[in-house]
């Protein structure tokens, strides 16, 4: 047994552990969060004798003498620096890396009171951040380091927190330093661990479950089956085809697929449980690929299904196939894209308990907490169930499905006890939805003048072991693969199958990154056809005002893709005349689910005890900073004061449902709800009532965002209420052929904060960096995903190039002050953009993701 | 870092932490002192085995005793990846094992602990790609013969 000091405090572990689970689970120093537990994310990132380390690698008894900081042992000083400098600089999103991301920065700026950049960035390089593109961290650091240096923190850049105001974040300081509570940070008395026992093939029958010797097995308070489960087996959030748990004699889909789950007091008995388990399966031929699903007389996934077919989306308008026949210039290509994990840094967890009402109650950490109550209450069959959202560390599309949300609740209900499950990271690699592995034809016929006249395609997804949203992402994919480009011969059939792989989901940008990476590549290529550069041909095809895009919709006076195409051309034409290989390419994003899909936006404004308006909404703030939104506009909106106001972080039994977290949302239509609620409070206050009188009163709003159904008749169906518009520019360094700089121009409408919106921008660019050039989530002929976090090829700081975040700010729709989302359409043209970069470096056209041949590449 | 020119900072690394004078192991460091001789900056010292070891603050890199090591066990690699393989013999485990207390046999434990892909045993010796490594050092912690080491001395005991 070691001693050693934490924060000070001499402490002696009872027993050998992980530092990082004594600093937790005894200590409950909670600011280091457990991302990985494998050494790769550095979120439990503490300093040893003032350097930093990753508490999960060293043992406790190897620290004898040593001296521990953690965030809670800073000084008072410092956090007040760092919790100002991060969020003045907007650097903190999700907040679930920053901690470790601070204590980072501590060690550097101890040593080295003014860094220059680079030096930043090396001290930030062993630490993942998958919201931020580390543009804000780097920023926050020098802006620590100055404050450090001159004693004085200064007031913030603005204290006006109107719409439109690059204001601080309104959960900053809870996440930057370590008290803002994500599930994984709730220790309940009494509170088991659960966890699942999953399959032992991609593809088997389950023959028999024998729990009995785990039943046995001290320290284990419940080992279930399906058997055990109250309500409906299968959930999901169209499609119902996601099993709780696999039954005896049923199939299993993936190797994530639930056979049993066990609650037990403590890891070992938990995990000791699980190995005590007998699952006699036998088993069957899997299902590896697209090509295996659709052959002749394929094994089939589902015995409830007739094929493997989980959708097919067919859209034409005009007659794309003689369009392109009478076309002067023609080109096909196949393409292919890669799964791609999220990797948001927060692995999936819930802890569910019994609460005084005696009614199941649920931390979640989920892109809707109504979503997670609708597919919890059918599992458990009752209607006695709460759900509240703790921080949500990232999401991305990831965590809109049911992960651990529906064992939880199913655990503590039957048990009677508090239950927290949560993923081990290579649990979280395996069991949420993916981005789909596309394979893409595309035809696209232009005039001599580069006029688009048609486009044809056909694409094939692979959605896996289960429907999730294949179908809306197929469906997505398929609408938004036109480009934002005027022509009226469009024709695009899809199919997503199902197979025996991890199943496929939702994921910034929804299908739509996919295809933007075909249609943006040929229509690059298309402009050296024609003579023209790769800016000129898009300006000339550009949607505009007024104009009809190949789905038939009119676009509004809002439609801004030129204005970004003109935001980028001074640095395009720059790149050009310094002789630097330069790649563009635009994109078009809807914000609202759309297609005639009821999509409905809800707020509550409630004035309550305390004397303020609490904003009570069923809208997931995933990191993207939904609260200070609705803070902003609320301020915009009302007579209140900033001080007035305090927004409730999503709940289901008093915020209303306000949809998932998902298609670039929540600005616009919960933006707009709340708008409308404001306009109701101040009726109340024209009358001459005071924020007193009104104490125990609710102001209610609501917005549906109508559209047309896919396949509507008429001639100009309305698809979405709105649609964002980017261009994105990416220079090579002619020498090293490494990424130099992006430029990322965004109409997002009206900017609510510009800083949030050039954060969204700046990661999404990282993001979609990573999925351009080196990220891979490969397969095994198992159907096992092979890579660990640590191998995703995700980028790190010292790797990230110069970014121009570009916010276009015109006046948008008459909803929500003209704002509309932009949370996915920032990872959607960057692909495309550098795949061109890299052929006007090498002469090389890639169709495939990642990009094969430059310097990112993966050995191996 | 006074002496350092440019950033990232580099420096010397001696892929050896022992030294074998008597020949057990012959892929070390023979203490021969060549490295010593061309060091301008007086950055390589003997450490406590008697195996050449490098002062990171002093040393600028300039790669001259990485061309005068005989053995081929000095390298340039990246001061903030500061955990390191410190072993060169290729020899396979049973015998490596007889010839120095500090030698890497292969095992492989580092290479299945590491997220990164970045430790691999190659001929029977672990080596660090360092643009993978997230200097996490949890292969340093498994490690049973003490090959991968923590320059700062802080996941394993100074050098």
């Amino acid at each position: 047994m070691a001693a050693f000091t934490v924060n000070g405090q001499r402490v002696t572990p009872a027993k050998n552990q992980k530092l990082l689970r004594f600093l937790r689970d005894e200590l409950r120093l909670t600011g280091a969060k457990d991302g990985c537990s494998e050494g790769a994310c550095g979120a439990c990132t503490v300093l040893i004798d003032g350097e930093p380390c990753k508490a999960c690698v060293p043992d406790t008894d190897s620290l004898e003498g040593r001296r521990i900081t953690t965030i809670e042992g800073l000084s008072d000083w410092e956090k007040q620096v760092y919790a100002f400098a991060y969020a003045e600089a907007g650097a903190v999103q999700c907040g679930f890396c920053i901690p470790g991301m601070v204590l980072c920065s501590k060690a550097l700026l101890d040593k080295n009171p003014d860094p220059t950049e680079p030096e930043i960035r090396y001290a930030l390089r062993n630490n993942y951040c998958r919201c931020t593109g580390y543009v804000k961290i780097v920023e926050a650091v020098k802006l620590a380091g100055k404050i450090l240096r001159e004693g004085v923190i200064p007031s913030p850049g603005t204290d006006n927190w109107r719409v439109g105001s690059r204001v601080q974040r309104l959960d900053a300081n809870e996440k930057t330093l370590g008290t803002g509570k994500y599930p994984d940070d709730f220790y309940l008395d009494g509170m088991l661990l659960g966890s699942a026992l999953r399959s032992k093939y991609p593809r088997a029958r389950v023959l028999s479950i024998d729990t009995s010797a785990a039943k046995a097995l001290p320290g284990v308070a419940a080992v279930l089956t399906a058997g055990d489960i109250p309500g409906e087996n299968r959930i999901g959030h169209l499609k119902h085809d996601q099993y709780t748990l696999i039954p005896v004699g049923g199939l299993t889909h993936y190797l994530g697929d639930a056979v049993a789950l066990v609650a037990a007091e403590n890891q070992e008995a938990l995990e000791k449980a699980k190995k005590l388990i007998k699952v006699e399966y036998e088993v069957l031929p899997a299902v590896h690929n697209i090509q295996e699903a659709a052959a002749e007389g394929a094994p089939k996934v589902f015995d409830e299904e007739k094929d493997n077919v989980c959708a097919r989306r067919h859209i034409s308008r005009g007659n794309a196939e003689e369009a392109i026949r009478r076309s002067r210039y023609v080109i096909s290509r196949h393409f292919e894209t890669p799964w791609t994990e999220h990797a948001f840094l927060e692995p999936e967890c819930a802890v569910a308990f019994l609460d005084e009402e005696g009614d199941v109650f649920l931390y979640s950490t989920d892109q809707s907490a109504h979503q997670t109550l609708h597919e919890c209450k059918m599992v458990l069959g009752t209607d006695r169930l709460k759900v509240q959202n703790a921080l949500v560390g990232g999401g991305f599309g990831g965590k809109e499905d049911m992960t651990v949300q529906h064992h939880a609740a199913l655990l503590a209900y039957i048990t009677r006890r508090p239950v927290k499950v949560k993923l081990s990271r290579a649990e979280s690699l395996l069991v949420h939805p993916k981005r789909h592995h596309f394979e893409m034809d595309f035809t696209m016929g232009c005039d001599e003048n580069g006029i688009i006249q048609g486009v044809k395609a056909k694409v094939l997804t692979d959605t896996g072991a289960f429907a999730s949203l294949g179908g809306p992402v197929l469906e997505r994919a398929c609408t938004h693969a036109a480009g934002p480009y005027q022509y009226q011969n469009f024709e695009i059939e899809g199919t997503a199958y199902y197979t025996n792989n991890p199943p496929a989901g939702a994921f910034r940008g929804f299908g739509v990154t996919q295809t933007c990476f075909a249609t943006e590549t040929l229509l690059n290529m298309m402009a050296d056809e024609a003579g023209i550069s790769s800016w000129e041909i898009r300006f000339r095809n550009a949607i505009r005002p007024g104009g009809t895009l190949p789905n038939g919709q009119i676009v509004d006076a809002s439609t801004g893709l030129v204005e970004t195409l003109e935001a980028v051309k001074p640095y395009f034409d720059q790149a050009i005349a310094s002789g630097k290989p330069a790649g563009l390419a635009c994109a078009m994003k809807n914000a609202g689910v759309g297609v005639g899909i009821p999509d409905t936006g809800r707020v509550k404004l409630a004035v309550e005890t305390d004397g303020k308006v609490h904003i009570y909404t069923g809208a997931s703030c995933i990191g993207q900073g939904l609260g200070t939104v609705l803070v902003q506009m609320a301020v915009s909106y009302t007579d209140l004061r900033r001080e007035d106001i305090v927004y409730e972080p999503s709940n289901t039994w008093i915020a209303p449902d306000s949809g998932t977290t998902s298609g670039s949302r929540q600005t616009m239509i919960t933006g707009e709800a709340c708008r409308r609620a404001c306009e109701k409070l101040m009726e109340a206050r024209h009358a001459g009532r005071s924020l007193e009188s009104l104490m125990g009163e609710t102001f209610y709003g609501e917005y549906l965002a109508k559209t047309d159904p896919l396949g509507a008749d008429g001639p100009n169906p309305v698809s979405h209420v709105a649609y964002g518009y980017a261009t994105q520019l990416c220079v090579l360094d002619e020498k090293t052929g490494r990424v130099e700089k992006i430029a990322a121009a965004h109409d997002v409408g009206k900017a609510v904060n510009p800083l949030s919106c050039e954060g969204q921008i700046e990661g999404g660019v990282v993001m979609s960096m990573g999925f351009a050039l080196r990220e891979r989530y490969p397969i095994d002929e198992n159907c096992k995903p092979i890579e660990k976090f640590g191998s995703l090829g995700l980028f790190r700081a010292h790797e990230v190039p110069e970014i121009v975040a570009i916010v276009v700010d015109k006046p948008g729709l008459n909803v929500a002050g003209g704002a509309i989302g932009i949370g996915e359409i920032t990872s959607i043209p960057t692909a495309p953009a550098i795949a061109d970069a890299y052929f006007r470096y090498d002469g090389e056209r890639r169709c495939n993701l990642p990009l094969a041949h430059t310097p990112y590449e993966r050995k191996g | 870092m006074a002496v350092k020119k440019k950033f990232p900072y580099k420096a010397a690394l001696v892929a050896c932490s022992r030294g074998c004078p008597d020949g057990a192991c012959t892929y070390g460091c023979i203490q021969c002192g060549a490295c010593g001789a061309v060091c301008k900056s007086g950055a390589i010292f003997s450490g406590a085995n008697g195996a050449a070891e490098v002062a990171e603050d002093r040393c600028t890199a300039c790669g001259a005793c990485v061309r005068a090591c005989p053995q081929g066990i000095i390298r340039l690699h990246d001061c903030a990846n500061y955990i390191v393989a410190k072993c060169s013999n290729r020899d396979r485990g049973p015998l490596a094992r007889q010839q120095c207390p500090a030698s890497c046999i292969g095992c492989g434990v580092c290479e299945k602990a590491c997220t990164t892909g970045a430790v691999q045993v190659v001929e029977n010796c672990a080596v660090i790609d360092e643009a993978l490594c997230l200097s996490c050092g949890v292969c340093a912690v498994k490690c049973p013969r003490q090959v991968l080491r923590d320059l700062r001395g802080i996941l394993t005991p100074p050098i």
